[in-house]
């Protein structure tokens, strides 16, 4: 089996930002601000703040497990620890949490389609149109899926124009008085904001295939601020442009914002900007299935890529036939994102444990193997 | 080694004369002396006639007793490299090139090789570019002969770090093919590659360097050029002075330049001849032309199919006002359109010049008028459709212009299906092909994706003169300076250290 990484599929470290970058920005961006006024209402961009600002640590837990692993990446931390066939258990469970994830963002981007940009297409036909995608661009390796994470964070940043051209409608008032709410609140805004930044776990498995990993990190670290920034001001906007009365009232807030825009040209911009985001999801997808993909491959022996690519998405298939009606896709959602923060404030900090405590008994076995020498 | 025909008929030198006799054109003359039967074989289409009469046969004549072996034959012809062999498949070769074979009849196995070859004759003598104008600067191009396209490159590039290596191409013709590159300068990784994709060939005649490009191609399964075919001398030279490699083919007029960006396909070397500022400008231009040529009808038909919402309400009146009469869906009204600029195309380019023009500007007006007044299209789509055929012309390279023009149906068709989305995802397949190409082994869409520092830029506006003597970093030069002006802030930076 081979494990080891060549040279020539690596990509260069700069690369680490747009991976993670892309792989936070889904479809959660278009409507969590909807959701996270439950707790703190229009301080919410606080916890937002510090959310982002909290993934530092768990990104930094993440890189210190990858340094213990034996190859580099979760998969094999995992058989280094538990075992082949307990930590081969665990890789799997890991595949299907970031095969989940992939639907969930597929599923996601196809709802919206009906509602905001045109009816009298069923959901499948989209599906087939988008998974002739999929598998174009995960069949091509590693480097392709990142070609996509990298034009999908270049070319749909000509979007972040339009906050611009929404700040002339900002009324900053909305925002006053800052830290009006209690703990508690913030930490149900904080709870509500983490699927947005859910995503760049999938580091855990493609991070072999980065060129100088020392030096990397700091590309995941600026990737994780700029994101935190991003969502930080795309809040703040959003509550400076609706009431909080209406705010509730929402359920994509972003698009809604979007909605005022015109041009002499151009009547409802949303449309471009949906459209648009296309480019934004499909790095989440993809960079999530293949490592799913990937997760499979290492553990099981024999088994082709290809056939599992098209085995993931006949099954995507049928389970977004499933989930259509609301309270399943509401269902998936949370299963979804509770998976997330599990695995994020859960199982890493248990494995950065373990991690620590590995590497503090191998420098005792090798002092006790240098002084008994 | 499987055999090849090719290879294994001709077992002895009678055969390979005998099957010459074959044709009509193969001549032997005998020279009738006491002890010997010299004689000359040749194919007296190939040769010069004039330097055998005056240089060649004269000669033998008047001191044919002095010939006792073959390689006195030097002394006695004035004619420099004859080359004396005893291979019989070399013999051939040199037949088919031009040269006069001299043996004794009773002694076949040694052979006197005289180059005499008639190469000018049905070369054309104009070498102004046919293809590829500009308004500024040299008009010369290559023409379909060695020779005269590697003096041409010698004569433009007088420096001894020019090198030119020399393959055959081609199992049956051999077609001569020539390598050039500047030591010291281009990536001797992708020289290698390079000869060992030529050499590794195996084809029968190798009619162009067009056809040669895409059977050296990294992917043949693309519309998309992966090496820059050029006529112009000054391209090619300004591009091996960039670090790029250049096939020259015997018989063909076109120059082979690679490893080939995307970007490189829309610089043209007049904008080298204008300011750098107008020069960007135009450059943009084409830029835009391509976007806008794979685009605007699909972008039409998307918004008439699927999203009318977008449209203003000010530009709804007049564009209800033309589409009202129109009986069919836009899908088929650009389709009739597209399809109708195709075959002027198509019909210009095959049709002679003068008849074609002609026929391409009446047919075009006539035509257009006559369907919009039929209200078989609307005029609106009249004016994109041409706008569109207009600027996929812009691109300065043929084959390049070719892709654009076929790119835009299959987005037509996307547009058509599934509206905006579908020109979205058209879009999405598109980058990832053109990430996955890669053109001898570079990334096709350097320097922005991977990025490399210092060539973004560049790729899009044309470079100042001030800032002109570093060559793109992403080509991986040896030596990353053209040349050392008195204000080079680095003088010292030379090497590419990436």
């Amino acid at each position: 089996m081979n494990s080891i990484v060549k040279e020539n599929k690596m990509v260069s470290p700069y690369f680490l930002f747009f991976l993670i970058h892309s792989t936070q920005t889904g479809i959660g961006v278009l409507k969590f601000q909807a959701h996270i006024i439950k707790g703190a209402k229009h301080d919410a961009w606080i916890s937002v703040l510090s959310f982002g600002l909290l993934l530092h640590v768990v990104f930094f837990m993440m890189l210190f497990i990858l340094k213990q692993s034996s190859n580099g990446d979760i998969l094999s931390f995992h058989k280094d620890v538990f075992g082949k066939l307990l930590g081969g258990t665990l890789n799997i469970l890991l595949a299907g949490y970031f095969s989940l994830f992939s639907l969930f963002t597929l599923h996601n981007y196809i709802d919206i389609l009906p509602i905001w940009v045109f009816d009298g297409i069923a959901p499948w036909e989209y599906f087939l149109l988008l998974s002739v995608i999929i598998l174009y661009i995960v069949s091509g390796g590693f480097r392709v899926v990142t070609s996509i994470s990298f034009w999908g964070v270049i070319i749909p940043s000509f979007l972040l124009l339009s906050l611009l051209y929404l700040l002339s409608y900002a009324e900053v008032s909305y925002l006053s008085p800052v830290f009006h709410y209690g703990v508690k609140d913030y930490l149900i805004s904080t709870k509500e904001a983490a699927p947005i930044f859910l995503g760049f776990e999938t580091v855990l498995v493609f991070f072999p295939f980065i060129k100088d990993r020392e030096k990397s990190g700091k590309w995941g670290h600026i990737a994780l601020l700029y994101t935190t920034i991003l969502y930080t001001t795309i809040t703040l906007i959003t509550f400076m442009f609706f009431s909080q009365g209406k705010l509730e009232h929402l359920t994509w807030p972003t698009l809604t914002m979007i909605k005022i825009i015109t041009f002499p040209f151009l009547e409802r911009f949303e449309f471009i900007f949906i459209f648009t985001w296309l480019l934004v999801v499909m790095p989440v997808i993809c960079v999530n299935l293949w490592s799913a993909i990937r997760s499979i491959k290492l553990t099981i022996p024999k088994t082709k890529p290809t056939y599992l690519l098209v085995g993931f998405l006949i099954m995507f298939f049928f389970v977004n036939l499933q989930i259509d009606e609301i309270q399943y896709a509401n269902l998936f959602a949370k299963i979804v994102i509770y998976c997330g923060l599990i695995f994020l404030f859960g199982y890493i900090p248990f494995l950065f444990l373990i991690a620590v405590v590995r590497k503090k008994l191998k420098k005792v076995t090798q002092t006790v193997t240098g002084t008994s020498q | 080694m499987p055999k090849r025909r090719y290879d294994t008929v001709d077992k002895t030198i009678s055969d390979v004369f005998e099957r010459a006799k074959k044709s009509s054109d193969f001549t032997t003359i005998s020279l009738l002396e006491e002890e010997h039967l010299l004689q000359i074989s040749f194919y007296k289409t190939l040769i010069d006639p004039s330097i055998l009469q005056k240089s060649v046969l004269p000669f033998i004549k008047e001191k044919a007793s002095a010939i006792k072996e073959l390689t006195d034959l030097t002394e006695i012809i004035p004619i420099e490299g004859i080359t004396f062999t005893k291979d019989y498949h070399e013999v051939e070769k040199a037949l088919h090139e031009g040269s006069v074979v001299v043996y004794f009849k009773d002694k076949k196995d040694e052979f006197a090789l005289l180059n005499i070859s008639y190469a000018r004759l049905g070369q054309r003598e104009t070498n102004d570019t046919q293809n590829e104008f500009s308004v500024l600067g040299p008009k010369i191009g290559f023409i379909e002969d060695l020779s005269t396209n590697l003096h041409l490159l010698r004569d433009h590039l007088g420096t001894s770090d020019l090198i030119f290596e020399e393959i055959i191409v081609g199992s049956r013709t051999k077609t001569k093919a020539v390598i050039a590159y500047l030591d010291g300068v281009t990536n001797p990784t992708y020289i290698d590659t390079a000869k060992q994709r030529i050499k590794e060939l195996d084809v029968d005649v190798s009619f162009d360097n067009t056809q040669l490009e895409q059977l050296i191609s990294d992917n043949t399964r693309t519309p998309f050029p992966l090496f820059i075919t050029t006529e112009r001398v000054d391209r090619t030279v300004g591009s091996l002075l960039q670090g790029q490699i250049v096939v020259i083919g015997d018989k063909s007029s076109y120059a082979i330049i690679g490893p080939v960006t995307l970007m490189e396909f829309f610089s043209n070397p007049e904008d080298y001849y204008l300011p750098s500022i107008v020069a960007s400008f135009f450059k943009l231009i084409r830029i835009f032309g391509m976007m806008f040529s794979i685009f605007a009808s699909a972008f039409y038909i998307a918004v008439f199919t699927f999203h009318f919402e977008v449209v203003p309400k000010d530009l709804l009146g007049p564009i209800i006002y033309s589409r009202a009469n129109v009986p069919f869906p836009p899908v088929i009204e650009v389709l009739f359109l597209e399809i109708t600029i195709d075959l002027l195309r198509e019909a210009g380019a095959r049709l002679p010049t003068k008849i074609g023009q002609t026929l391409g500007i009446v047919g075009g007006i006539v035509i257009g008028q006559a369907t919009v007044e039929a209200a078989l299209t609307s005029n609106i789509l009249l004016i994109i459709v041409a706008l569109a055929a207009l600027s996929s012309f812009t691109t300065p390279i043929y084959k390049m212009s070719n892709a654009v023009r076929l790119l835009r149906y299959p987005f037509i068709l996307m547009a058509a299906i599934w509206g905006g989305l579908g020109i979205y995802v058209g879009l999405i397949l598109l980058i990832t092909h053109l990430s996955r190409l890669k053109s001898l082994g570079a990334p096709y869409l350097l320097p922005l994706f991977p990025y490399r520092k210092g060539g973004v830029v560049g790729s899009f506006v044309r470079p100042n003169y001030l800032n002109y003597n570093k060559r793109p970093r992403y080509l991986k030069p040896l030596s990353l300076k053209r040349f050392f002006p008195a204000n080079d802030k680095d003088p010292d930076g030379d090497l590419n250290t990436e």
